[in-house]
């Protein structure tokens, strides 16, 4: 059901035609927009870690930690706490979002020094979103050695900011 | 592309398993909620090899003269002579020490069987992965655990 900007009533003859756009159908978009847009969701993984080797960015969870929200048109926060290690030692991790199937990079931690547990935690505001469905999907690579990140404290939350246009 | 599993299968053996027979082909494998196999070329024999490699994971019989021993006792022998490697000229091993790559290489099968000696063991747990580049790509494996004297 898409939104439709009501008019503004003049004197003219009130149609069932009117009344069904202007009030019935906005009253189910903005009913739906409840329904379904409570503007955050968020996943929490209490237990498996995540592991990969690949050295190109691919999905964390295509399951899990991958959200659709629908959204007003303000800007959407996306946070992704935890930690983790890279195996090898030069190995790095980089983190990224796919928004709507474009991929933005957004964090590369330093080297992980052969198993020491480094932060993989940050918080990025996607402006410029339209109204409407957004699909925000985590993904990641290592550049040497396996990657690993840890369940049991791995938040990934998406919502859509009060107040910001 | 990613060629999945729902299981949750050891991400050392099977990314060794998957750059041995798809070599520049795969960027790598994940394990979380499932287990996958990133295709870089995601052609139809590609795509047939990575399943291969999942649906056969664990498949080969492995056996050994020892599973648990002490530092000091006699090598170890590892040996398999699964029906599935009958015909193939020789296979590929991984090792691991408490799950870090320990040892890696390629063995020759003679008359149906392959031998493999852990020469040395040191305290700790070896799991010793056994894996074929052709056919099926069957793997299995079998792990020894050595204490301290």
């Amino acid at each position: 059901m898409a939104w439709t900007t009501p008019k503004t009533w003049t004197s003219e003859p009130l149609i069932s035609g009117d009344l069904n756009t202007e009030v019935r159908d906005n009253l189910i978009y903005l009913k739906e927009a409840l329904d379904n847009s409570a503007p955050a969701k968020q996943y929490i993984r209490t237990s498996g870690n995540y592991t990969t080797t690949s050295t190109s960015f691919v999905d964390m969870d295509d399951t899990n930690l991958n959200i659709t929200l629908i959204t007003t048109g303000r800007d959407v926060r996306v946070t992704f706490t935890g930690y983790g290690m890279v195996a090898g030692a030069a190995g790095e991790l980089t983190l990224g979002v796919r928004v709507d199937g474009t991929h933005y990079t957004i964090l590369k931690t330093e080297e992980g020094g052969s198993g020491g547990i480094i932060s993989v935690s940050f918080s990025y505001i996607f402006a410029g979103l339209s109204a409407g469905e957004h699909d925000f999907k985590m993904r990641w690579l290592t550049s040497d050695g396996t990657g690993t990140i840890y369940a049991g404290k791995l938040l990934f939350d998406v919502r859509e900011e009060l107040g910001a246009a | 592309m990613d060629i999945s599993a729902d299981l949750i299968l050891p991400i050392l053996p099977l990314d060794a398993i998957a750059r041995a027979v798809l070599l520049d082909k795969v960027s790598g494998v994940s394990v979380g909620s499932n287990t996958r196999i990133h295709l870089l070329d995601d052609s139809p024999v590609n795509q047939d090899t990575a399943n291969a490699v999942l649906d056969n994971f664990g498949n080969l019989t492995v056996n050994a003269d020892k599973i648990i021993m002490i530092e000091g006792d006699a090598d170890p022998v590892i040996t398999c002579s699964d029906p599935n490697i009958a015909t193939d000229t020789n296979v590929n091993y991984l090792v691991l020490l408490d799950g870090d790559n320990f040892a890696e290489g390629t063995a020759p099968i003679i008359v149906g069987e392959v031998t493999l000696n852990l020469v040395s063991p040191v305290a700790g747990v070896y799991d010793i992965y056994i894996y074929r580049t052709v056919g099926n790509f069957a793997s299995g494996s079998i792990t020894i655990t050595v204490s301290e004297v």
